[in-house]
């Protein structure tokens, strides 16, 4: 498929800040492509150089294989759903929804249908004459995305979309909009730092820091593959242990941490016997071993006492002590009847196991204590 | 137990407690709240009121007792032809000094919203002085320069005048709204595809109309019944309160009385007007905010 969006090295200062720096991305046509990352990391910059609402200090966007950089908004086939929407306060619901077309010369008849057709698809017909402010946040939320679809753009820039929305109609609509996006096939590039919903939504995210490109995949790659512990730490959690390397071998990399040894499969890498590197290790990959049974042979086993339990409803969150720095942290899923009365109580020894592959190891160490945790 | 301490606290200011008053052991907080409101309300409008009344009494001499009702005086005012002439003058006038005020104002508050500029500080300072400034100076000043240059006095000359003092009324209230406008619907506009002007007219102008209507409407007023600058600065034509000033000088009489009364009512419907014009698409925001 044909690459519908690209930009290349683009780089922005503001004020001699840089907010953004030497980004480069190709985002395919129907793609649902994310940026996702901390408030200030340059997300929304770059999503607004891509809607022409900033100019680059460096680099170009190409829509289509057409090189846009230097055209202003209105004459970009991209359109955007604004934060908070930014619906127009003097017009109706349907003069909002009319207005691109209107200003792209289309007849009132022409306009009128088309506005219909949209007040139909998000069953808001009934409110075509109400002014913005008489709506409710998720009624808002679908008029602008109505109006942002109605001039049948290319790619829809989406700008922090349910920011403005409680929990539970985030959760709604993230299907919503995921399903709109599979119907319509249109190209579609969010901007969040809500990394749920970037999993939930994507088929590929961008994660950025401080203004660069952290990691670019798809939400499976970079949840079981992080590139850095940033990415790992950012994408749902992770215990971050600090272990020192004791053996590298054909089958991987075997580390120290406080009485226990972990092996990692850790492809590719070769640290060096000696060094300390960083190991991430998600807290649903970590097994409960029932009582009586042996680990098995190529499995890490590691027992602690458990320090504290935490009851969520379908699951417990168990807090480890292994003799290390720091306690693990694991979700133990509850699925029989017996529920959390199965469980081991706080202060009894256990043993948990986790594969060499679900192990994943950084080198850097150092950058890391220094700009995540401190 | 700190929940229920912010609990009562919370409930004690959410009743904040009245000043009271009774007599008898039955409550007159209402009925003196009325006096009140009546003394301030005559103190403000019985002048008023009183002018409109002696418009309509035949005694010719501004005194009571009431004789009787006529409205031989409102007859008269309108068919004398330097009071119409003064009257028109000064709608000329007031029209001519709002627009000068209009055309310098709004892009003046755009400029001082949107734009970084060096001297930025002291530019804001230097619109907004000549509101300040006592109308004397302002006329003084004028008139020295008028003569300097070499321009005639005449109503333009007097345009001028209002024009360079009431700007600084449309620039503020202009501003004040540009500082709280969400810029990101201007965004929105040209996102959907239409150029800067569109955006303009479409967006921004109907968003701000509100200010543009009202500081208009101001500058109107203060326009139409301004004394100092105008008699510095006007040539042989005289403006309404000008003529009005001059006649009284000879005695206040009923004529002066009924065209008051027409202005009053004339500011009352353009005040009604002025509600109705803008609670429309004010309607919706109040409830936004």
């Amino acid at each position: 498929m044909a690459n519908i969006v690209e930009i290349k090295n683009l780089t922005k200062a503001f004020g001699g800040v840089r907010a953004v720096e030497d980004v480069t991305l190709q985002v395919e046509e129907g793609e649902f492509m994310t940026m996702l990352g901390p408030s200030g990391c340059g997300k929304t910059t770059t999503l607004r150089m891509i809607g022409g609402f900033e100019y680059p200090d460096r680099g170009r966007v190409l829509l289509g294989g057409q090189d846009v950089t230097d055209l202003p908004p209105y004459k970009r086939p991209v359109n955007m759903m604004f934060q908070d929407f930014a619906l127009f306060p003097h017009m109706t619901v349907a003069q909002n929804i009319g207005y691109g077309l209107r200003i792209g010369g289309a007849s009132k008849r022409e306009t009128a249908k088309r506005v219909d057709e949209a007040l139909r698809t998000i069953e808001l017909t009934h409110k075509a004459v109400s002014r913005p402010s008489e709506l409710s946040i998720g009624q808002m939320q679908r008029v602008a995305l109505a109006r942002a679809l109605v001039r049948r753009p290319k790619v829809l820039l989406l700008d922090e979309p349910m920011s403005a929305l409680d929990a539970q109609l985030r959760e709604t609509m993230q299907v919503e909009l995921r399903h709109l996006h599979e119907k319509i096939g249109l190209t579609f590039i969010m901007v969040t730092h809500d990394q749920t919903e970037a999993l939930v939504m994507s088929d590929r995210i961008m994660v950025m820091d401080q203004g660069r490109v952290v990691q670019v995949g798809t939400p499976t790659e970079l949840y079981d593959h992080p590139a850095s512990p940033y990415v790992a730490n950012f994408l749902g959690t992770s215990n971050m242990i600090v272990a020192t390397v004791s053996e590298v071998d054909t089958a991987g990399v075997v580390t120290r941490y406080g009485p226990h040894e972990i092996r990692a499969t850790a492809q590719g890498q070769r640290p060096e016997v000696g060094v300390e590197v960083m190991l991430s290790i998600r807290p649903e990959k970590l097994r409960l071993l029932a009582d009586g049974t042996a680990a098995s042979d190529d499995v890490n086993s590691l027992s602690g006492v458990i320090s504290e339990q935490f009851f969520h409803g379908d699951s417990v969150r168990i807090t480890l002590d292994i003799g290390g720095d720091k306690p693990l942290i694991l979700h133990h899923q509850l699925t029989s009847s017996l529920g959390q009365a199965a469980l081991p109580p706080a202060g009894q020894t256990v043993t948990v196991v986790v594969d060499p592959s679900s192990v994943t190891l950084f080198e850097e160490v150092a950058s890391y204590e220094a700009e995540y945790l401190a | 137990m700190t929940a229920y301490a912010s609990q009562t606290g919370e409930r004690r200011r959410a009743e904040p407690r009245k000043l009271r008053f009774s007599r008898g052991g039955r409550d007159t907080t209402g009925r003196m709240l009325g006096v009140a409101t009546g003394c301030v309300l005559a103190f403000m409008y019985a002048p008023i009121v009183t002018l409109m009344i002696f418009s309509f009494n035949t005694n010719q001499i501004t005194k009571l007792p009431l004789t009787g009702w006529t409205l031989d005086w409102y007859e008269m005012a309108f068919s004398n032809s330097e009071l119409m002439a003064a009257l028109g003058n000064s709608l000329i006038v007031a029209a001519a000094a709002v627009v000068i005020c209009l055309t310098i104002g709004i892009p003046t508050a755009f400029a001082m919203d949107r734009y970084e500029f060096p001297g930025k500080v002291v530019f804001r300072r230097l619109v907004l002085l000549p509101i300040t400034l006592p109308g004397l100076i302002t006329g003084i000043s004028m008139l020295n320069f008028f003569s300097i240059v070499g321009v005639p006095l005449s109503l333009w000359t007097v345009v001028v005048g209002h024009g360079t003092a009431l700007t600084a009324i449309v620039v503020t209230n202009v501003y004040a709204r540009l500082q709280r406008f969400d810029r990101r619907i201007e965004e929105a506009s040209s996102d959907l595809g239409a150029r800067p002007w569109q955006t303009f007219l479409r967006v921004t102008l109907p968003n701000i109309r509100n200010a543009v209507i009202g500081s208009s409407l101001i500058a109107f007023t203060l326009s139409f019944d301004e004394i100092p600058v105008t008699f510095f600065l006007t040539g042989r034509d005289n403006t309404l309160p000008m003529y009005i000033w001059s006649t009284i000088r000879r005695g206040m009489t009923p004529e002066i009385n009924a065209i008051g009364s027409v202005i009053i009512g004339t500011s009352i419907v353009l005040l009604l007007l002025s509600i109705f014009i803008m609670s429309e698409p004010g309607r919706g925001r109040r409830k936004a905010l």
